[in-house]
């Protein structure tokens, strides 16, 4: 490492106390987070290996778990704390870069984390309350002054950077895309008309700007599959239901809806009577009512008596409300001559009304489908694919190419003639038949099969430029300095590649989503239904004649994106090209 | 080293790679289908099946299996198609389909570097201006469409509507018009079999017509691919010193840049149009499926919808040594014309 001349002097004797207390407490954190990392990517790691011998077995079925994304997240997890654990020794040592390469680390292992679910929340967390720690005053002292130092000219062409970027058109448009995109993907469930699976089969082949052919069904449940069981004496449910606006738009009538369906088992053999009644009321003017006095608002009841021995009724009725607005209160009772344990029954009680379809804005497909909804839910499901299997390959891509390019001799002449093979497949052609030997047809599938077409064109990539910049100057003086190999591979050679692997991976987001699309038509798409752009396309080139729009606009949805992915691409080649950067 | 060493280094490298596509083939039709279907229909009785299977050695293990395939092939028995109606040898088919889907491809070919060329040189010459943007659009859409989805899009409106709008139209499928001539394939390029050996200009004319369409198509993207490349290397090489000598001299701009920068400009872009050969073939897959082609990818298409092993084998392996090849040869003419990567 660096000698000790090196190292920052610690400002003053005051301050190195509250300096350890603070530096302790980040050890601490720091220490149970790389721990409880190691142990939670080794948990998924091994668990996938078990999940896939019992899969070969023939215990379990799922035989694919190990090439899915849990396991790899497993395993870069593992990696990523080890190297966290290496960079973090750098940190308490004080030396100054210790602090960048951790904190890339701390980035990758977001990215990672932030897929991961609950798991990853609690640690998205935990990174946050470093970074946090590691700006407050005391710490920053240790490594501040050096970083700053260390970082100067990189700001300055990050901002040379930046006012390139501002002055290129191209590149602008294809970002305020992307972000659209991006948003369009999030906000799907609030600007998509209809659920991704939906169809309306009277609606098919209906052209863009149509309104529906038929009106739509609701439910709103006040009480949902709520299962009531022991100790029923007497025992009661009661709430308010309004009839609003939104439940009146077509000229059919409201109803309620009441289902009670006995549950028992029969072992307890008791009579239980099940009463339901709707009032013409408010709930504050139910709540102070006798019952006695209610009965003179009731609007309908019904009731039931439900016994084991004798007969199992069910309480299943529609009561039709009045076509207007208004507010009612519905009351549920179950009464029992004693008290029971056993007796339970699963209960529904909600309006249901009639409502109008949302306007077909783009048009439907085949199905009914409706094409401007299904394209908002497949912009999700694209952006999945084309983001995971683009983060998956370059991950393998630059690991595989840093090593081999790094190290040299018989695993860097295996590796190239892999990657040779692997290029000497047609992209479309291989990963067709990667989907045909899996087996099923997903949008997992398809990304296994793109992932594993993909990887080699980042590991040639790495390769080449890490070839380059092995033998550079500052390579050979942190050698000398004593730094270990994977020190320099990865605090000093991968941050300088990254650059060429930015671009080509913006402008692969886009090819990705191509091929995917390309699969899909082929016929090795997900199954039909799913809302994904190629197999909206693939659907419709059926009905190109008769409905043209059904492939026109998922068609220029990918046309847009990828477009916009290469726009940014190309723009940040061009900018970022030192050949073409200045004079 | 001299060039008969490396084209020779060449030629060693090229054979792990070759057995490697081998061994990858071997392998998906080994886990994906059993092999056995090639030689039975649904009318040979049960009993026939171990029979059958023994003949063809599929019963024995996967590593003799391996070596069975790899003999069948270099004998050139390349199994059976059962999905084309009358099942035919694969190696036959690939001959008869060939010719079609590389006219297409060559088709294609000169519409990229037509039309690719000079939409470079212009956006290198009028950087960050408004042509630059345009072509940028215009070359970058290439590589942001599915291929098919363009394909349906361009038969849409120039068969369908135009037709519909009593304008001239562009046919929208097959080699010529079947209604009009008959086709005896000779050597199996429409165009050369048409003018040199039926004498018949008409057909020549028919066919050409009918490869307007799926030849642009085709061809979009690999005229993205060498537009980028042309741009970019022609800035770099109008950055040169002696560019800026021969302007000095008083050579007027389109001088400068078509004689002087355009033929050092062309060296990548050349490398650039072999390696985008093997695309192409990739790229007909989907643009022959659209446009009813009777070539090598309408075939393979069918082949892989009727899980065709033998078929789907044979075209992976012919797509895969024409990649080998183009490589090859793009390798072989950078040796010529860069001595360095020979030395290197």
């Amino acid at each position: 490492m660096e000698s000790e001349s090196q190292t920052p002097h610690l400002q003053d004797n005051h301050g190195e106390d509250e300096n350890a207390i603070t530096f302790r407490i980040l050890v601490i954190i720091q220490i149970i987070f790389i721990m409880s990392s190691l142990i939670l990517g080794g948990i998924i790691f091994l668990g996938n290996i078990a999940y896939m011998i019992q899969g070969l077995m023939g215990i379990s079925t799922i035989p694919n778990e190990l090439i899915s994304m849990w396991s790899l997240q497993g395993f870069l997890v593992l990696i990523l704390s080890i190297l966290l654990m290496r960079s973090y020794q750098g940190v308490m040592e004080k030396l100054p870069d210790a602090f960048s390469s951790s904190f890339y680390l701390y980035v990758f292992l977001t990215v990672i984390f932030a897929t991961m679910g609950s798991f990853g929340l609690v640690f998205i967390i935990v990174i946050i309350l470093q970074l946090v720690l590691i700006f407050i005053p005391s710490v920053r002292i240790l490594w501040f002054e050096e970083f700053v130092e260390d970082t100067k000219p990189r700001i300055k062409e990050t901002r040379f950077t930046l006012h390139l970027v501002r002055k290129s058109p191209l590149v602008v448009v294809g970002i305020l895309i992307i972000v659209f995109m991006v948003g369009v993907a999030f906000t799907a469930p609030w600007i998509a008309t209809y659920e991704g699976t939906d169809m309306v089969f009277e609606d098919a082949k209906l052209p863009p700007g149509a309104e529906s052919n038929t009106i739509k069904l609701n439910f709103a449940y006040a009480l949902d599959d709520m299962q009531f069981n022991p100790d029923i004496m007497p025992n009661y449910y009661y709430d308010e239901v309004a009839i609003t606006e939104d439940h009146l738009k077509t000229v059919e009538i409201p109803r309620m809806f009441i289902g009670v369906s006995d549950m028992n088992t029969g072992f307890d053999a008791v009579s239980v009577n099940i009463t339901f009644r709707i009032y013409n009321l408010n709930v504050t003017e139910y709540d102070a009512m006798t019952e006695s006095e209610r009965l003179s608002y009731l609007y309908a009841d019904d009731s039931v008596i439900s016994n084991t021995s004798v007969n199992r009724d069910n309480l299943l009725r529609y009561i039709n409300l009045n076509n207007e607005t208004g507010v009612y209160v519905w009351e549920l009772q179950f009464t029992a001559s004693q008290k029971t344990t056993e007796w339970s029954v699963n209960t529904r009680v909600g309006i249901s009304y009639y409502s109008i379809y949302p306007i077909h804005i783009w048009g439907t497909d085949n199905y009914g489908g409706d094409i401007y909804s299904r394209i908002i839910w497949g912009a999700q499901e694209d952006l999945k694919i084309s983001l995971s299997v683009v983060a998956v390959a370059v991950t393998i891509g630059a690991v595989v190419g840093a090593v081999s390019g790094y190290y040299g001799g018989k695993f860097d002449e295996l590796v190239m003639r892999v990657t040779d093979i692997f290029f000497a497949f047609p992209g479309l052609v291989l990963a067709m038949a990667i989907v045909m030997a899996l087996g099923t047809r997903s949008l997992e599938t398809i990304s296994i099969a793109l992932m594993i077409t993909w990887w080699p064109t980042y590991a040639r990539l790495v390769r080449a430029q890490v070839l380059t910049e092995r033998e550079k100057l500052y390579i050979e003086a942190s050698r000398s300095s004593g730094a270990s190999d994977t020190r320099i591979l990865v605090s000093h050679i991968l941050p300088n590649t990254i650059q060429p692997v930015i671009v080509q991976a913006t402008m692969d987001i886009g090819s990705v989503l191509l091929v995917a699309a390309g699969l899909a038509f082929i016929g090795f798409g997900p199954p039909v239904g799913t809302a994904e752009w190629g197999m909206m396309i693939a659907v419709g080139q059926d009905y190109i004649l008769s409905s043209p729009w059904m492939t026109l606009y998922p068609g220029l949805a990918i046309l847009v994106t990828a477009l916009a992915f290469n726009l940014v691409g190309d723009g940040i080649r061009d900018i970022m090209d030192p050949k073409l950067r200045r004079r | 080293m001299k060039l008969r060493d490396f084209v020779l280094r060449r030629i060693i490298l090229a054979i792990p790679v070759v057995f490697g596509v081998l061994t990858i083939t071997w392998f998906l039709s080994y886990i994906v289908g059993d092999p056995i279907t090639m030689y039975i229909t649904e009318r040979t009785p049960d009993a026939a099946i171990p029979g059958i299977r023994a003949a063809h050695g599929l019963d024995e293990s996967p590593v003799v299996q391996y070596f069975i395939y790899l003999s069948n092939l270099f004998q050139g028995n390349w199994g059976v198609s059962t999905s084309t109606g009358a099942d035919a040898p694969v190696l036959e088919l690939l001959a008869m389909k060939f010719p079609a889907t590389i006219e297409l491809a060559i088709v294609a070919m000169i519409f990229a570097i037509v039309l690719g060329i000079p939409l470079g040189i212009i956006s290198a010459t009028k950087k960050d201006k408004v042509q630059d943007h345009i072509t940028r659009i215009f070359a970058l859409s290439g590589v942001s469409m599915p291929i098919f989805w363009f394909g349906l899009m361009l038969k849409y409106l120039f068969f369908f509507q135009f037709s519909q709008w009593g304008l001239p139209y562009l046919p929208g499928g097959d080699r010529y018009n079947i209604r009009r001539f008959s086709y005896e394939p000779t050597t199996g390029f429409l165009l050369v079999d048409s003018l040199v050996f039926e004498h018949n200009v008409y057909m020549f004319t028919d066919a050409l017509v009918h490869l307007i369409m799926p030849g642009f198509c085709l061809g979009y993207i690999t005229l993205a691919i060498i537009t980028r490349m042309m741009r970019s290397s022609m800035l770099e090489v109008i950055k040169e010193d002696y560019i800026t000598l021969a302007r000095s001299k008083g050579l007027t701009e389109r001088v400068v840049i078509y004689k002087h920068a355009l033929r050092n400009a062309l060296i990548p872009t050349v490398t650039v149009i072999g390696l985008a050969f093997g695309g192409l073939i990739t790229g007909a897959v989907l643009t022959e499926t659209i446009f009813n082609w009777p070539g090598l990818g309408r075939w393979a298409v069918r082949a892989i919808l009727n899980a065709d092993m033998a078929a789907i084998n044979g075209f992976t392996l012919l797509v895969a040594f024409i990649f080998v090849i183009a490589n090859f040869i793009v390798d072989m003419i950078y040796g010529v014309l860069d001595p360095r990567i020979r030395y290197g």
